[in-house]
């Protein structure tokens, strides 16, 4: 992994962990790793209260994904959508990371939207050119119960915050998940899932730690309970 | 997003009595309702304000990196005000 790709991880991590729900002690962590870090040397005062637990290396490193090739954003691209549909509940400041990184690598959202949709079986917010955009409610709600009263539920597949990613499969989820029409070839399910258990079995990432271990193990369960569903059709 | 502390002149830390004092006065019943619904939870107001100040960070880091403003991400902050964070 290189470092630059460490950072974008970093920063999806980041992310991740602000939410609005700090313990106090949590706070406090955040707060002294800021000092220490930034002391104002990098970045604005500004950022050096509470609200800077980014590596300044990391961030200094994501300028070099500018640099590489398209080919090489696209795969990166790729991994941070897994890394993100691993972790189960996606939360609306990482989709605004996310955005962050997509505009880095310099790609299209439609793109990056499409991805999404294929990997997580999500969509993620389409941002209108014109008119209002209603984000900001979301914005205000991390979970179903913080939502404002009246709101209307959410499309089937639509991106709400705080959306658990890996639902029961359904066959729509998992024809999209091994990129299949109704009517395929059984033998052709069975050499994607063999491909696929291939490339994200946990032995693969022995080298990479504990934490991707798990996450592989999570994505053969995945795999696995998708196989399932379409093997098991009639 | 909006910043609503900013569109009612409040600060960050305004109490409840407060809130409801300066809601009570808006003549704008959309944002009012914005405002009810979104201050006058603490579980909302407390996510809501983590993400504003979030935003404004990110709006902040993509201009020290320069980083390009695509419509997806002018259409997140369309609504938040120009200039630095003030609370």
């Amino acid at each position: 992994m290189s470092i630059a790709h460490k950072a974008v991880i970093d920063l999806l991590a980041w992310a991740a962990s602000l939410e609005g729900t700090l313990s106090d002690a949590s706070h406090d962590f955040i707060c002294a790793v800021s000092r220490k870090y930034y002391d104002g040397r990098y970045f604005p005062k500004y950022f050096c209260d509470e609200w800077s637990g980014l590596d300044p290396d990391s961030l200094r490193h994501l300028m070099t994904l500018k640099e590489m090739s398209p080919t090489r954003k696209t795969r990166l691209l790729e991994q941070v959508v897994e890394l993100m549909v691993f972790d189960k509940r996606i939360s609306t400041k990482e989709v605004v990371a996310f955005t962050f990184v997509v505009d880095l690598l310099e790609l299209e959202w439609t793109y990056a939207r499409r991805l999404f949709r294929n990997k997580a079986g999500i969509g993620l917010p389409d941002f209108p050119e014109q008119g209002s955009c209603s984000w900001w409610r979301d914005l205000a709600g991390d979970s179903a119960e913080m939502q404002p009263p009246g709101t209307p539920p959410p499309k089937n597949g639509a991106f709400r915050p705080g959306t658990p990613v890996l639902q029961a499969p359904t066959v729509a989820g998992a024809l999209v998940f091994f990129g299949l029409r109704a009517g395929f070839d059984p033998e052709e399910l069975h050499h994607l899932y063999r491909e696929m258990i291939k490339k994200h079995h946990p032995d693969n990432f022995y080298h990479l730690g504990d934490e991707y271990i798990a996450v592989a193990r999570e994505k053969m369960l995945q795999i696995n309970a998708m196989y399932e569903v379409l093997r098991s059709l009639p | 997003m909006k910043d609503i502390y900013r569109e009612i002149g409040l600060p960050r830390d305004a109490d409840e009595d407060l809130i409801k004092e300066r809601i009570a006065g808006l003549r704008d019943p959309e944002l009012a309702g914005d405002a009810a619904c979104v201050l006058l939870n603490a579980a909302r107001r407390k996510v809501y304000t983590s993400n504003l100040r979030f935003l404004y960070f990110m709006r902040e880091l993509r201009r020290e990196l320069g980083v390009r403003d695509s419509e997806a991400w002018r259409a997140v902050v369309r609504d938040l005000p120009q200039g630095e964070e003030t609370n």
